[in-house]
């Protein structure tokens, strides 16, 4: 009996064909999975370019361009004279207030030491320069003036870097 | 759609070409045109209106003072956005590191999908607050890139500019926040549809 069912079962799966669909089956069965992809990707995007777009306060532009001008402000601050420049011009100043030092007439000062080497100095000078006849009270001006400007540019530096 | 985008390009180089030639308040059309969808984008990974203003602002200004480096080869918004992307996530991290509360981030992470109202109680005036809702419940990258992929129309290409993310993470992020929001959004897309078709 079992025998006779195998062998009817045999016949069966001989004679079953898979029958094939139309050519282009495959192809509208993906068409209209992606078409109806399409619509809900439309539909959601409508729902949100309907929905989901949200505005902030009233002021924000004016709170941006506000922030934006103080920002060009602190920046306006960065020095127009850059610091080899103020290296240079300290150098000068320097150079100055150094050579008025030696060439002044230490009247009062008896030290022998001193004025051996305010000699030994000056001879580095060869060349001889018009006379700086300038009064201590202006050679300490120009000193703490520039030392002021320093003082101005280091701390403005400071400023913009925030 | 998407070419509109292109001829968008046009207007924005005009303006930026004037800030960077010293008109600072042409600056304000760029702000005005493009300041919704920057709080808006901020908005979603940040989860908060305080932060997102501050998050969009500082992009602003930030693109303001680095405008002379935006070489006009992407378009300005997708610029924008990466500014307004990285502000974001620093200000998350900071906030995380802060203050995360364990308790709070995973009951506001795991909202549960049957919170979710039936499409007969959801008028049409709250359709907004359940689609906000649906979004809120997306990982904050994945409601960012969504966003920008709808709402600026923005290719896989330029949001891959903007997050840094590879092609494959995008389009992965995309796939699985589109398949969400369908499951989440259905009744509404429904309606939706019926007024498409």
């Amino acid at each position: 009996m079992k025998d006779k069912d195998k062998n009817i079962d045999n016949f069966i799966k001989q004679n079953l064909e898979i029958q094939e669909p139309s050519m282009n089956f495959s192809d509208n069965v993906m068409e209209e999975i992606y078409a109806l992809d399409l619509k809900k990707d439309k539909a959601l995007s409508s729902l949100m370019q309907k929905h989901v777009l949200e505005e902030p306060s009233i002021d924000f532009t004016s709170r941006v361009m506000a922030g934006i001008e103080q920002k060009s402000k602190v920046l306006a601050y960065q020095p127009v004279i850059g610091k080899k420049v103020w290296f240079l011009i300290s150098s000068v100043i320097v150079f100055i207030f150094v050579y008025t030092f030696i060439k002044m007439d230490f009247a009062i000062t008896e030290n022998i030491y001193i004025e051996n080497l305010q000699s030994r100095v000056s001879n580095l000078f060869v060349f001889e320069y018009p006379s700086l006849d300038i009064s201590p009270i202006y050679v300490l001006g120009i000193f703490a003036l520039s030392s002021l400007l320093f003082l101005d540019y280091f701390i403005r530096n400071r400023r913009v870097a925030y | 759609m998407r070419h509109t985008a292109i001829m968008d390009r046009k207007p924005d180089q005009i303006y930026i070409d004037r800030v960077l030639q010293g008109d600072t308040n042409a600056f304000a059309y760029l702000v005005n045109k493009y300041k919704n969808l920057t709080y808006t984008v901020a908005m979603k990974i940040v989860r908060n209106h305080e932060d997102a203003e501050e998050v969009a602002q500082d992009s602003f200004i930030k693109a303001y003072s680095q405008l002379h480096t935006f070489k006009g080869e992407s378009k300005f918004s997708t610029w924008l956005y990466t500014i307004v992307y990285r502000n974001s996530i620093t200000k998350i991290r900071k906030k995380k590191i802060t203050t995360t509360n364990i308790d709070s981030y995973v009951i506001d992470n795991h909202k549960s999908d049957y919170d979710f109202p039936q499409i007969e109680a959801i008028k049409n005036g709250e359709q907004k607050k359940y689609i906000a809702e649906a979004i809120d419940n997306l990982p904050e990258t994945d409601a960012f890139l969504i966003t920008l992929y709808y709402l600026d129309e923005s290719s896989v290409e330029e949001i891959e500019q903007i997050t840094g993310l590879t092609k494959t993470n995008v389009k992965v992020k995309l796939f699985r926040a589109r398949k969400k929001l369908y499951n989440e959004l259905s009744l509404l897309l429904k309606g939706e549809l019926k007024e498409i078709i």
